[in-house]
């Protein structure tokens, strides 16, 4: 199956690994202030996104340079 | 190349020595990250120096003996021959500061005749030779400790009442595990380990033993009983075997597409060939 030969995919899939963090994260914030402070949960997501963002874009050139001159 | 490995292994370290410290030193001052600093300078010392005999303990191999015939050829230190118990045809080398160990697992005793063996440690000889195993080595310890959390979660999962571990429960629950610890550990691997280590230490083996031929012969049965027998491995420590021993056999896999840090057997097939005709 060509799917399972894509790193992309498997990048996606990390992603979603860590949006399910952050949905962690956040839960915990509601439950520590026992109310939703869109602001804080805001500010939460947006350091939270743009650390992994930038990682996984880092992730991404690498793993492009290494990983798609072997055919993957 | 020795010494772009040596900067690597720095790098490595000071990523590693840096952050809590700084962490440390930003929240309680000068004096707490001055201690946590000495306190992870000391533990990279201790990682550096240790590290081969960790991996070792990892794969609880035994010291059987030492390779002096073909170090001898290679006018490098014997380094020793440890043997362990794996289903996997698998040979690997660690080691720092000067002393090595090569590594061979029951299953490639058993498969491979003499001359063959031979060929395949003069292979490990090559990366000994051409600086590549103290790197290995470092890097193992750091990405095989971060894949090796997805194990720990499969087993978490299992303790805590999730059922079998070819349940869709646990297993999806390595994958979720797997997806958070498998880039920065493959990243790890792909950015400091060179994918033209193997073609070095495949020339290497060539002018020690001679024969190009039966080195691509038997990396082609390796191939082939690693493909037959699909037993995993920790993805962190895929870049110390010969070649590439992970599977990707469904969805559950895909992480282990970024650990390859090989070139294929077809392009090591041709460079030997190439080598050979110099020869």
């Amino acid at each position: 199956m060509d799917l399972l030969n894509k790193w992309k995919l498997s990048l996606l899939f990390s992603f979603v690994s860590y949006s399910i963090v952050l949905f962690g994260i956040i839960i915990l914030d509601v439950f520590w202030i026992r109310d939703f402070d869109f602001q804080e949960v805001s500010m939460i997501t947006g350091i939270y996104m743009a650390f992994i963002i930038l990682v996984m874009i880092i992730e991404f050139i690498v793993f492009k340079i290494k990983l798609d001159p072997r055919g993957e | 190349m020795l010494i772009n490995n040596q900067v690597k292994i720095i790098f490595l370290f000071v990523l590693f020595s840096i952050p809590v410290p700084a962490i440390v030193f930003l929240i309680f001052g000068d004096i707490a990250g001055g201690i946590s600093l000495l306190v992870f300078l000391f533990l990279s010392y201790i990682l550096y120096r240790y590290s081969g005999k960790i991996l070792l303990r990892w794969y609880r191999a035994e010291k059987v003996a030492s390779l002096e015939n073909i170090s001898k050829k290679a006018e490098i230190s014997p380094p020793d021959m440890y043997l362990f118990d794996h289903p996997l045809p698998l040979i690997f080398t660690v080691g720092t500061g000067g002393r090595y160990a090569v590594a061979l697992s029951s299953e490639a005793m058993d498969m491979f005749d003499k001359s063959e063996l031979e060929i395949l440690f003069a292979h490990e000889i090559g990366h000994i030779k051409n600086g590549d195993v103290q790197l290995n080595t470092i890097v193992a310890l750091f990405a095989g400790s971060f894949a090796a959390v997805s194990t720990l979660a499969l087993w978490g999962a299992l303790f805590m009442g999730f059922g079998q571990n070819y349940d869709p429960a646990p297993r999806f629950i390595r994958f979720f595990s797997m997806g958070l610890v498998a880039p920065p550990a493959a990243l790890v691997a792909q950015l400091l380990v060179a994918c033209s280590r193997e073609h070095v230490a495949d020339e290497t083996a060539v002018e020690l033993t001679g024969n190009s031929q039966m080195l691509v012969e038997s990396l082609e049965r390796l191939k082939h009983q690693v493909d037959l027998n699909q037993v995993g491995v920790n993805p962190g420590h895929a870049h110390m075997f010969p070649l590439n021993v992970l599977h990707v056999t469904e969805l559950y896999d895909i992480h282990l597409l970024l650990f390859n840090t090989h070139p294929s057997l077809e392009s090591r097939s041709n460079r030997l060939k190439e080598a050979s005709k110099k020869i």
